[in-house]
């Protein structure tokens, strides 16, 4: 833990207890504000000091020991004091495929200190970072935060001469493909072209708004029907129906609190980038989501909590929010909330514990967040994406939304893909779509080479076979028919270079090193399967390993309280049984 | 109380309260289910994954501790799938534990331990390198911690959150790299720091008082009563019989919170979990004397002591009148004690009134909302209860007295010089040496008996060991001097005086010696003088 910061005396500015008296009133509890207030305090100072443990206490109403588990637990919060520049390199799996390493190695050499040590003029520390939700722009990096895509030489040193300067980089408003090529009956990136679609003046132009103001003339349990009746699903991973979870939240006749509406923009899932795209290409159609939904379940607060290192993205939805507001098209003011930088926020329940500044130990339902969720209140807690999603359904109408997709499962979405393809990006096609049609759209396997796996759905979905992904259906129940899972549709291809062993260990060490420790099966599994991976890769496996791997997978599988958990188990367990030779072939002498 | 629902167990078809933990219904079936964070006085956060259970309907395996008794619940804890995953849960638990047992002063007492031999006995696989972290690290007055050893279950941190609230400890950090330990500049040295031993299902947090001196095999475990106040927790006391080189000859190794929903719960203080080690203190007194003409005391055997302390006494009353001899009595004796100080009383003459039992400034120290009480003596209500004045201090009787009998509480200062002076009692006490005669008392953790406590709960004391040297307990002592008055005290043990004070005192009327290991109300409620 970070003990070693100094414990010299300590007081914030006038100034600083301006801006963090700020974070303790934005929201309904001050305790809300915590973790931002925090970053902004690591961002003053390179770290949280101990001795600000105390002043932050009082302020926030919390514990000093509240303060430094929480400090330790986010990655954002360094542990000792980072450099004015934190420059990330993404070491996920579509980046390490792209060459991260090398990046990794050249920058450790440009700056000469290790990871998380500070240079000694103060100006930069690095970390190698678990995917920064950039696969399309692989090998990513970023610094403070901001998403600079790909990290070439060049761009690397343009970073580092712009930060020495005075003038470090900012993210630029999209990094995205100007226009991904998008299938015809697309709903979210119809407007993909146009370069100001996240602007108020050409979303209208698409007809955007429309379907609020059809909503807001609704009354709310017709909104919800025809929510039912589009079979859109949650596009965050579960593929729970969005209008049966609104259902489940109980009226204020029965329970007099407020309701909140959480849009889950907490994107962190190797291979999945889609949020981070449609968000900065076309933030109003979650506005517009958000406005939609919240009528519908009687919101009185609704927040999107984004990951930190969506500056950019931030930036965009919050001037879309002003831009809304001033045009009178909000009913409900949208806050926009920044996590930590822990994966495990992404988890519905671990999100509404960041949310009340504490650390992300996702809770045990029942109760289920939507019954009590937020600060105790009934709290729908939706994707990104599902949000958008639901203003289309209002704009087309239910039954046509369903029609656009499979049934018991509506509409379009969004994939990402990256790794071995010619051009990864994000491309919208309706439930249901063959692969190929997806890897056609990616401009097909890179350089022409065969396809060895294909992870379907975010590295957290159990591998495919390129005989499993022939003519497989994207959608949700296909893909259980499968054994894997759609997941938030991040889609990675591996072509016949790949080692297993390799892969497998990236995925292992990013579920290590994200396990919030909760739970014991996971806390200890993901570190035993990744010093298994690592022992492995450098020639060290023993005739044991392969099966013990799927023994550790089946024993933390459905023991543990949160999906991460169950995915350091079932990842593990699909790629030893469809590529058990990898496996033996790192089998050594020990 | 909840309304009972019929459920089946393991496939035997059982009766508990509806919305009971499965976990604790279960135990009440007599079918152990191995757990680690669920502890009923710290709640269940359902985070060591432990208490599997397979529960007919669900789509995958559940937690004892986080499942409630229904009407028709249908929960197997035995099945397959259950074991397997509560033995690989075991695995995980252990898979970063140092094993160090050899070394380690848990060992015969740690769920680690027990529950391989019970739930795990798999073959390990873990062939990898374990995480490094603090081995010996010295936390608080009373307890070492261990990071290697802990498993994470954050009983600890509950208690130091929920029941102390002073907030000393906390799993920082994330993921396997995350250590229990100290708020930076804390120390664990709140009232109730001990207890984070007790609750501790491993070896991570041990007791540095008792730690590297015996095995806990070798101890011998006595329920009983802690003496230390008013609040009289129930304990058991643990003594090293067997292996006594180990403990440098001390027979009372430690003492331990014994469970009672109505005293203490789950919980003891410092102040009374460490107050045993003046049962073989160097201040015992373990032979009785009388102080001879040259200023020295002088041996004697116990029937000697009686016999002349009669003698003595006997002629003072006839001489000074019996209004003139004071009992100084510490409220900690017992009601057995007390009911032979009041026959002695009777036989002598002595009025009720010139036994002082008001604790003294020495028997008087901090209190709080959890168990601690000011009155660090541990029957008041009792003596109250047996009429005796609890509230009023030696001062009035000064002055007026020729003699001053004192038992187990600090010696008569300003009586120094009166012709009768008597000290009686277990460890010496400052001015206890000044008293003509002395008399061994034995110590609370020697004695058998019943003490009240403050909310007029009346509770056994066991004896765990039998007195030191020469020394025996205060109704033995008044009873052998009344006898030598020719009185009568036909009792050999505390059973039978008690059966005797049960017939006499309406008090105690109808209370049978062998009390429920809860003890029970006084059947006329708490005296009032007590509560003054």
């Amino acid at each position: 833990m970070s003990t070693k910061t100094s414990a010299a005396p300590f007081s914030f500015t006038a100034e600083q207890r301006g801006a963090l008296d700020g974070w303790a009133k934005r929201y309904p509890t001050k305790v809300m504000g915590l973790i931002e207030a925090l970053r902004q305090v690591q961002d003053w100072y390179g770290e949280v000091p101990l001795a600000a443990d105390g002043p932050l206490a009082e302020l926030f109403g919390v514990t000093r020991h509240h303060i430094r588990e929480v400090v330790t637990f986010y990655p954002y919060f360094s542990h000792e004091k980072a450099g004015k520049y934190r420059v990330a390199v993404c070491r996920n799996l579509s980046c390490h495929l792209a060459g991260a390493g090398g990046v990794i190695e050249r920058l450790e050499k440009a700056l000469g200190v290790p990871e998380g040590r500070a240079t000694s003029d103060g100006l930069f520390s690095w970390e190698a970072a678990e995917c920064l939700g950039a696969c399309d722009h692989a090998p990513a990096f970023a610094v403070n935060d901001e998403l600079l895509g790909t990290a070439t030489p060049a761009a690397v040193d343009a970073a580092l001469s712009g930060c020495r300067s005075g003038k470090p980089p900012k993210a630029a408003p999209s990094i995205a493909p100007a226009a991904p090529k998008c299938g015809d009956k697309a709903l979210l990136t119809r407007g993909f072209a146009e370069p100001k679609l996240h602007t108020l003046e050409v979303y209208r132009k698409f007809g955007g708004y429309n379907a609020w103001e059809k909503a807001r003339k609704m009354a709310p349990a017709d909104i919800t029907a025809e929510v039912k009746k589009s079979n859109v699903r949650g596009l965050g991973g579960a593929g729970f129906p969005v209008g049966m979870k609104w259902e489940t939240v109980p009226p204020k006749s029965v329970r007099n609190v407020p309701h909140a509406l959480v849009v889950n923009a907490d994107e962190s899932e190797p291979g999945c980038f889609k949020d981070r795209v449609i968000l900065e290409r076309n933030p109003h159609a979650l506005i517009e989501g958000v406005q939609i939904a919240a009528r519908a379940v009687d919101a009185d607060h609704c927040y999107v909590f984004m990951r930190g290192e969506y500056a950019a993205q931030k930036r965009v939805v919050e001037a879309a929010v002003a831009e809304a507001k001033a045009a009178g098209l909000l009913d409900r003011d949208v806050l926009v909330m920044q996590g930590a930088n822990a994966y495990i926020s992404g988890c519905d329940t671990a999100l509404l514990e960041t949310m009340e500044g504490k650390k992300a130990w996702p809770r045990q339902p029942p109760p289920f967040p939507t019954v009590v969720g937020l600060n105790g209140w009934p709290t729908v807690v939706n994707n990104v994406e599902t949000l958008m999603m639901v203003a289309q359904v209002l704009a087309v109408g239910g039954d046509a939304f369903a029609a656009a997709g499979v049934p018991k499962s509506g509409g379009t979405r969004c994939f990402s893909i990256s790794g071995h393809v010619e051009r990864p990006g994000v491309y919208e096609f309706p439930l249901g779509t063959p692969f190929e049609d997806l890897l056609a759209a990616a401009g097909g396997v890179k350089g022409g080479r065969k396809i060895k796996a294909v992870i379907p759905g975010g590295t957290s979905t159990p591998v495919l076979t390129p005989e499993e992904a022939a003519g497989l259906k994207l959608d949700f129940d296909s893909l259980r028919g499968k054994g894997s899972f759609l997941g938030a549709g991040g889609v990675i291809v591996l072509d016949d270079t790949v080692d297993m062993v390799d892969v497998l260990f990236i995925i292992e060490r990013f579920l290590w090193v994200e396990s919030c420790g909760q739970c014991t099966p996971c806390r200890e599994g993901s570190g035993w399967a990744t010093r298994i991976l690592d022992r492995m890769r450098k020639g060290l496996g023993a005739a044991e390993d392969p099966d013990n791997l799927v023994r550790i997978g089946e024993n933390v599988t459905g023991k543990v309280i949160c999906a991460l958990g169950d995915t350091v188990g079932m990842v593990a367990m699909a790629m030893i049984k469809k590529y058990r030779a990898d496996f033996e072939k790192r089998l050594g002498k020990r | 109380m909840a309304k009972l629902v019929k459920f089946k167990l393991n496939g035997k078809d059982v009766e508990a309260p509806e919305g009971q933990l499965v976990i604790d219904a279960a135990k009440d079936q007599g079918v152990e289910v191995p757990h680690y964070c669920y502890h009923p006085g710290l709640g269940n956060p359902g985070v060591c994954r432990l208490c599997v259970c397979e529960v007919a309907g669900a789509p995958k395996p559940q937690m004892t501790c986080r499942t409630a008794v229904k009407e028709g619940l249908d929960v197997k804890t035995d099945s397959p799938v259950a074991k397997r995953a509560q033995a690989s849960s075991l695995e995980f638990h252990l898979a970063n534990h140092p094993l160090d047992c050899p070394v380690c002063d848990q060992a015969g007492e740690c769920h680690l331990q027990d529950y391989y031999q019970r739930f795990g006995l798999y073959k390990s696989t873990v062939r990898e390198d374990k995480r490094h972290k603090e081995k010996r690290k010295d936390i608080g007055t009373w307890v070492m911690l261990d990071q290697e050893r802990c498993i994470q279950c954050t009983r600890c941190t509950r208690f130091v959150d929920n029941v102390t609230k002073t907030h000393e400890l906390a799993v920082f950090g994330r993921g396997d790299r995350s250590v229990l330990d100290l708020y930076p500049g804390m120390r664990l040295d709140n009232p109730y720091s001990g207890n984070v031993v007790d609750i501790c299902p491993v070896g991570a947090l041990t007791d540095k008082d008792f730690r590297f001196s015996v095995r806990a095999w070798y101890l011998d475990r006595t329920p009983s009563v802690c003496t230390g106040c008013a609040r009289g927790c129930s304990v058991e006391v643990h003594t090293n019989t067997k292996r006594p080189w180990h403990t440098g000859g001390r027979r009372v190794a430690r003492l331990k919170p014994r469970y009672n929903p109505e005293v203490n719960g789950w919980w003891m203080c410092d102040e009374g979990r460490y107050g045993y080690k003046s049962a073989d203190a160097k201040t015992r007194v373990k032979g009785s004397s009388v102080l001879g003409t040259d200023g020295q005391p002088a041996q004697l055997t116990p029937a000697d002591a009686a016999a002349r302390v009669a003698k003595e006494l006997r002629e003072l009353c006839a001489d000074n009148g019996p209004e003139g001899l004071a009992f100084l009595v510490s409220a900690s004796l017992t009601n057995e004690d007390l009911f032979a100080l009041k026959a002695l009383m009777k036989r002598l003459g002595v009025p009720l009134s010139n036994a002082v039992l008001a604790p003294g400034a020495d028997q008087l120290g901090e209190e709080d909302a959890l168990l601690r009480r000011k009155e660090k003596v541990a029957n008041l209500s009792g003596a109250a209860a047996l009429g005796f004045g609890v509230t009023k201090g030696p001062e009035a009787l000064k002055g007026k007295v020729w003699g001053a009998w004192t038992v187990g509480r600090a010696g008569h200062g300003s009586w120094i010089g009166l012709p009768f002076t008597l000290w009686q009692g277990a460890n010496a006490v400052r001015g206890s040496d000044t008293a003509r005669w002395v008399l061994a008392g034995a110590h609370w953790t020697e004695t058998d008996g019943t003490v009240v406590n403050f909310s007029g709960r009346v509770q056994r004391l066991r004896a765990a060991v039998p007195p030191l040297g020469e020394s025996a307990p205060a109704w033995a002592w008044f009873g052998s001097v009344l006898r030598a008055l020719g009185g009568a005290f036909p009792h050999d043990d505390a059973g039978s005086v008690f059966a005797a004070l049960s017939a006499a005192e309406p008090a105690f009327a109808g209370l049978k010696f062998e009390l429920p290991k809860d003890g029970v109300l006084l059947p006329k409620g708490r005296p009032e003088a007590a509560t003054a």
